[in-house]
Formats: structure tokens, sequence, C-alpha cells
């Protein structure tokens, strides 16, 4: 009973707030069926691509902050391709979010016990202290088997929000880069001349194809088309995937990396974690 | 402000943008299985590259580069001179279309000792049309005139009558390394002939021929080599399994 009280007296102290998502928008990385928990709502600056409860109206919504002016937000979920129609206003957060409780896969299992999703929930926020913001968004797969694993022909599309210079004091490059990271991918291949296990080959047999946008909306520019099977860590523009002018970066990028698997018979039961990187140039 | 003074702060000001690098995305992923042709063991093979997984080609816009399922490397890249092979799709079959250039191999493969198959389509019988050569050198494998020629540092021998490639065809090649080579198309009779030569090809749809270059004037769309002799077993299941996916009759 005390531990109820002050469980309950500190939710109260910090606005923590459990709520049960409805609906798909920021599938994958958020399901329906999934427990959150946010806190807030916030009194420091909100960030952009930061994960948000608001009121839109008689609803409630958890959305990704996409843009600001002024007091006005635009939000957006990560399922879709464009922005919410309408923005909310700053006084209508509720909260930012905290933890997502995975009770999604219970919800389906109970409803659908024989079926199966290939799609894996992934969401990753990663910030440098240096004014770098590069933050993994929502990912989905196509042509995939039970197990969530590419098929050769199969792909992999994650989006990613970049931005840098937005932190006053921070110094500013002339140009900032979403590469493949020469030191972790060189670790990946296997020695010169020899074909490698499962995992190195995986390695060579990916194409990447890289395009960006403003964060505001706008033209989506192809900005790379990469197989890493042409990579040398000599060349840089081999795994350069894009770059971009200090002002683009500052105003913030939405990026989608699609990884696509070109088969190779050894790379079979292989897995690998393809490094990327952003920052000045 | 002396020399020192400026370099030292421009060393503070490079060691801060360095600083500014993120942290490491991390973006789990994992391989599905393969099929081989026909199913048969991928143990040997050296070379796969196959114009209907167009994700495997790339084109600016014509093929730069064509990506070697193998898993051996032997990526073929455009040669920097001459109008790069250009992919396309008649009715509905994918293809590369060569008309005065050839691909180079990331890596050579030896003639002395392989079983090759082609899915190719040329634009006349009487054309030479060469598959795999060399570009300082006339060695490699030529179809000339409905049959197979084979070249050796000028010196080549001829296969009988193996048939027409003017429709989509499969051309089957055994180069022995220790008895006799056979040609065929489309699973058919095997026309026997004996060709040496311990040297490697680097390049596909060119060879040197009398102080010029010779190019391919037709269609690939599948290229499949090992570098062993596959069993009457395993060349009737790729030969099936080719038939099969590109609409050709095979036995």
């Amino acid at each position: 009973m005390l531990v109820a009280i002050v469980i309950g007296a500190a939710c109260a102290l910090f606005n923590v707030r459990l709520s049960i998502v409805d609906g798909e928008s920021m599938a994958p990385s958020i399901r329906a069926g999934d427990s959150v928990v946010t806190i807030g709502p916030p009194t420091d600056q909100l960030k952009i691509g930061s994960i948000l409860l608001v009121r839109d109206g008689e609803r409630r919504l958890l959305h990704r902050l996409r843009a600001m002016s002024g007091e006005q937000l635009w939000m957006q979920g990560d399922a879709s391709l464009s922005g919410d129609s309408r923005p909310v206003q700053r006084s209508d957060v509720l909260g930012q979010l905290a933890l997502v409780i995975p009770t999604s896969h219970l919800f389906r299992a109970i409803r659908t016990a024989a079926s199966f999703t290939a799609s894996l929930p992934v969401s990753v926020s990663l910030k440098s202290s240096g004014g770098v913001v590069a933050e993994q968004g929502a990912r989905s797969i196509s042509g995939a088997d039970a197990q969530g694993r590419l098929l050769p022909g199969g792909y992999a599309l994650w989006s990613i929000t970049l931005s840098a210079c937005g932190v006053s004091g921070s110094r500013c490059a002339a140009t900032y880069a979403l590469r493949i990271d020469p030191v972790g991918f060189a670790a990946l291949l296997p020695p010169t001349g020899s074909v490698g296990d499962a995992s190195q080959a995986l390695a060579r047999a990916l194409r990447i194809a890289t395009r960006c946008q403003g964060l505001a909306g706008g033209v989506w520019t192809e900005t790379s088309d990469r197989f890493t099977a042409e990579w040398s860590g000599s060349d840089q523009a081999s795994g350069l995937l894009t770059e971009q002018s200090a002002a683009a970066a500052r105003s913030g990028l939405r990026c989608e990396v699609k990884v696509t698997l070109l088969g190779v018979p050894a790379a079979t039961g292989g897995s690998l974690t393809l490094p990327l990187l952003w920052g000045p140039t | 402000m002396t020399g020192r003074h400026i370099v030292l702060a421009l060393l503070i000001l490079m060691t801060s943008v360095a600083a500014q690098w993120s942290a490491l995305l991390s973006l789990p992923m994992s391989g599905g299985t393969i099929p081989t042709l026909g199913s048969v063991s991928s143990s040997g093979l050296r070379l796969w590259v196959d114009s209907s997984e167009t994700a495997t080609l790339g084109l600016a816009p014509r093929v730069r580069f064509w990506f070697d399922k193998s898993g051996e490397a032997r990526h073929l890249t455009a040669l920097t001179s001459g109008v790069a092979p250009y992919a396309t799709a008649v009715s509905g079959r994918a293809q590369l279309i060569f008309e005065d250039n050839g691909l180079a191999l990331a890596q050579p493969i030896p003639l002395n000792s392989m079983t090759a198959f082609f899915v190719m389509r040329g634009g006349s019988d009487t054309g030479y049309h060469p598959l795999l050569g060399k570009t300082d050198r006339a060695t490699g494998l030529v179809v000339d005139a409905k049959r197979l020629r084979a070249i050796n540092g000028g010196g080549s021998i001829l296969s009988g009558i193996i048939g027409s490639i003017n429709t989509n065809a499969i051309l089957m090649i055994r180069m022995n390394s220790a008895g006799t080579d056979y040609a065929s198309i489309n699973g058919g009779t095997e026309y026997s002939f004996s060709y040496s030569s311990s040297d490697s090809a680097t390049h596909v749809g060119v060879i040197y021929s009398s102080a010029a270059m010779r190019y391919l004037r037709a269609s690939l769309s599948e290229v499949a080599i090992w570098d062993r002799a596959l069993t009457a077993t395993e060349r009737t299941s790729v030969i099936r399994a080719l038939g099969t996916k590109w609409g050709i009759t095979v036995p």
C-alpha cells in the first residue's frame, strides 16, 4: 500500500503518464498494443526528432516532432512518409516519451497466435555531446523470412534524422557527411584474398541507396547509390552516403537509407551491424 | 600572433570539430538463404551474374557495375573506353545488350578447368561473339558461326556446329584440364573439341584479336561458371533451372 502511495505521489509529482497505444502510425518502433510511459510536459527546449504525447482536439497523439515554428509544432508518425496535416500548439504537449513497454507482442500473440511479422521493433536514439545529432527512426523490411532475416533481393529501409550546429556555442564545420564508418566496416571484411565467413561475405553483398530531404519537407534528393563490394578504405568517396552543407545540417535532415541484400551463397546464416557515422567532413 | 600560435589555434579547431562525430548508428541485419541454380552445390562457383536481379546492376545510366553473386567477388565493371552495355528487357526477359564494349572481371578465371553456362542471344549467327577473353592477348572463348572457337595465343580450335544463338539460348561449355572439352546449346548434343591453355580470362564480351579488340554484339541474361567439372546430373539440373527461368525449351 505504501509502495503504491509512493509511486502514485512520484507519478503525480513528475507528471508520469502510462498510455496504451492504439494505431500503427509509429510502427515499427511503437506498435498498437504497446504501453508507453511519458513524462512531462518538458520544461526545457523541445528537440526535433523527440517523440511527444500531444493533445490534438479530442484525441491524443504520440508522434515525432518534425519541425517547430514559433509556438506551432509539426508532428509526424514514423510510419508515414509525410507529416501530420495540421500543427499542434506548444501548450498541447502533454509529455515526452520515456519508455516503451512492448506489450503489443502479447496483444498480437493473443489476437493472431499463428502469424508473424517481418518488421522488427528497432528504434534507437543516439546523440553526441558536441552538437551533432543522428537519430534512427522507423525501419521497414521487404523480402524477409519469418525470422526477419533479409532474403536475397530483399531490402531494409531506415529513416534517420540528422542535424548539426544546432547547439549554441558549438563550432560548425563547412560540410557534414553520413558515411560508412571506415574503421568499423574494415573490421567486418575478410582478409585480402579470402572469401571469409558468412558474415564477412554478407558485408560485401549489400547495396546502399540514400536519399534525403529537409525536416520541413520538400524534394527528396538521391544522394548516393553504393555497392559495399566497391567499398575501399583508401577511397573516402566509396563510403560516402550523403554530404550536406552546414546550413542544411543546421536545419536538419531526414534521410532514408535503403540496404538491399544482393545475395551470395556464402552469406547464408551471416549477420552484421552496418556501422554508419554522421559528422563533419 | 606568431605562426606557432596560428598552428596551435588550427590544431585546437580541428580537434574540436573531429570530436563532433556522432556515436555509431547500429543497423542490425542478417542474411537469409540463397537458392543456387538447380540446387547444385555452390562449391567451386566462381562467377554468377544474373540480369534478372536488377539490384545487382549499377547503372549510370548504362551498366557501370554487375555484382557477382558467387561470393568470389569477380564483379564486372565497364571499360572506360567504348560504349558500355545497357540493361533492358525484351518480352519481359531481362538482359544486358553488348554493342561496342566488354566488362572487366575483378579477378581472372582460369580457362583450363571450368563448367560454364551463358544465357545469351546473338544478333546474328554469322557474327563473332567473344564470351570470355583477354584484352592483351588473343586468348579466350568465342561463338563463331554456330561453333565454339577456343583460342590460345592466336591459335584456335573449333567445335562442331552446336546450333543457333539467334533466339535466347543456353550455351554450356565444359573445359577439362586433362581431357576432351565439350560445348552444347539448350542441353542438346555435346560437341567435342580439344583445347589447352594455362591462361585465364580477364574480361567478358571482349577479346584481343589482330592488333584490335573484338566485342560481343549480343545480349547476356545470366552467366554462371564453376571451376570444377559438374556431373551430368548437375549439368542437367542447371540447364533445366535456366530453361525454366528464361523460358527456353530444354530436354
